[in-house]
């Protein structure tokens, strides 16, 4: 059986990705956050690090809102996309 | 459209379409503002609804519903290193029609329909950016820039409520109390789920798994069956990952490979990929006050869900407050009265029903669910336990002693058997 890596799976959904990022970071309190458990919460993988800077990709996005709330530097400004955009399941 | 309506619900999930359904049948003009493209698009759970709600309240239901398989079956599965057990609980015949699995998706756009069939007008792809408050009275929403009013507003918008924590209604969620529930679709074929569980006509599976080999993970998995299709996920408690070097977006992988599920997803296609959050903390996140001058605060926004440990119940209760929310509003409007002291009645509603009893029955399940322990422990005695009575070697085990050798390994016998105490006094 195959393994699906995340961004195979993310191909899958039906998204209708907006031309600006719904979620904002102030990257600044991140370089401060020791664990930055985004990185392994976000079941969608968006979180990053690229030369220890905390790197975001809201275009994978499922809105789930972990992220929101596992942040201990509330650093993450948190909204949904515009009506009608954003993550369109089929299946859910 | 008209500039105000009797009732705006924010939210067409489970429990706003239910609101908007019985406002409409009682004779109210309803508009549902709805975030996402269709009905639906927003909507994730993991694939079972119980029928009581829908058979109270809805007739005919069962005819015209997008029922995908009845359950008939609840299966235990432990999956360990290279070896599985499972143990299956097979219904009374008369029990068949008590639980339905389905997508979220599809149903609400049948309660869409419902809804629309009474007069409701439901709006898609709109968000509201603001609810106005006008003498303390919630009296109407923004969209876009757009005003529209209304005598009452319904808050629907699900576990991410983000107008209610803007206006102080809910405080934001501390992360101790939620689980990340994580879901693959996959399109396996109808023979190929019959086959593999042993089924046949529009009979169906629930099934909760425990994962022995995934590192202590605090959560379980799940799997469903659809007529065509699988849905298997599974529920991870939010502090997990952090503590062990783990990535949410990896465990489901690890779980759906295991060897256990070869012959089923063997060629089946991946068709979706979802995420929510999933309420833990039960009867203590229950919103106190769930209504206000001019409002009421529905279905997961005010914390109605419940994981009793082998499955997570929300769409019952959400289709329930809805319809006490609609049934609250309808006395307060022939008082000509909105204001709290008569929406109050909507709390004793939600007392008097299931949600309130289940959640105050499992008040402490939090608990149970916290000792990370259990959840590897399970399913190794039993993968070990089973090993070894069906041994085929030379030699045959005795269970008891083949028992206290895999609890002896794990931690000493006293601390298992009161923490196994502990837990089942919560469940």
């Amino acid at each position: 059986m195959k393994r699906f890596s995340v961004e195979e799976r993310l191909l899958n959904t039906k998204i209708e990705i907006y031309e600006k990022p719904h979620i904002n970071i102030d990257t600044s309190k991140c370089d401060k956050c020791p664990n930055k458990p985004c990185i392994k919460a976000c079941p969608a993988g968006l979180y990053t690090l690229e030369d220890n800077k905390l790197r975001f990709n809201y275009e994978g996005c499922l809105e789930c809102g972990t992220c929101r709330l596992i942040c201990p530097y509330n650093s993450i400004k948190w909204d949904t996309p515009p009506g009608g955009y954003g993550v369109n399941y089929q299946f859910g | 459209m008209s500039e105000k309506f009797d009732v705006i619900i924010i939210g067409g999930g489970p429990a706003g379409l239910s609101a908007a359904y019985f406002l409409s049948k009682y004779g109210f003009e309803i508009l549902v503002a709805e975030r996402g493209a269709e009905l639906g698009s927003k909507n994730v759970f993991g694939g079972r609804i119980y029928s009581y709600p829908l058979d109270k309240y809805f007739e005919g239901w069962r005819s015209e519903a997008p029922i995908e398989r009845w359950v008939v079956g609840e299966r235990l599965i432990a999956l360990c290193e290279g070896s599985a057990v499972n143990i299956e609980y097979k219904k009374n015949t008369g029990d068949k029609y008590k639980s339905f699995t389905a997508f979220l998706s599809k149903f609400l756009k049948w309660m869409g329909n419902l809804v629309e069939s009474q007069g409701g007008i439901i709006a898609t792809g709109v968000k509201v950016d603001d609810v106005i408050f006008k003498d303390g009275y919630a009296s109407g929403i923004e969209a876009s820039g757009d005003r529209i009013y209304a005598d009452y507003i319904i808050f629907a918008e699900g576990v991410n409520s983000i107008l209610l924590e803007k206006y102080g209604i809910r405080k934001k969620p501390n992360p101790e109390g939620y689980a990340v529930g994580v879901k693959e679709v996959f399109k396996v074929g109808e023979n190929v789920i019959n086959n593999f569980f042993g089924l046949d006509s529009d009979d169906g599976i629930a099934s909760y798994i425990l994962g022995g080999h995934l590192n202590s993970v605090r959560g379980g998995g799940f799997l469903y069956t659809m007529k065509d299709y699988i849905s298997i996920g599974i529920v991870i408690h939010l502090k997990d990952p952090l503590e062990k070097e783990l990535y949410v977006k990896d465990i489901i992988e690890e779980l759906r490979l295991h060897p256990y599920f070869n012959k089923l997803f063997d060629k089946a296609t991946l068709i979706e990929y979802s995420a929510r959050l999933v309420g833990e903390a039960g009867y203590k996140y229950m919103l106190e006050k769930p209504y206000g001058d001019g409002y009421l605060v529905i279905g997961d926004s005010a914390g109605y869900i419940l994981n009793t440990g082998f499955t997570v119940r929300g769409v019952d209760f959400a289709i329930l407050s809805g319809k006490y929310a609609a049934d609250t509003i309808k006395e307060s409007h022939e008082k000509g009265l909105r204001d709290s002291s008569v929406l109050r009645r909507y709390r004793d509603y939600i007392k008097d029903s299931p949600i309130y009893r289940n959640l105050y029955r499992f008040k402490d399940i939090e608990k149970a669910l916290s000792d990370e322990l259990l959840y590897r422990l399970y399913p190794e005695i039993l993968c070990s336990l089973f090993s070894k009575i069906y041994s085929s070697d030379e030699d045959s085990y005795k269970a008891y002693k083949t028992l206290l050798n895999t609890l002896r390994s794990e931690a000493s016998l006293p601390i298992i058997l009161y923490k196994l105490y502990k837990m089942v006094r919560h469940l």
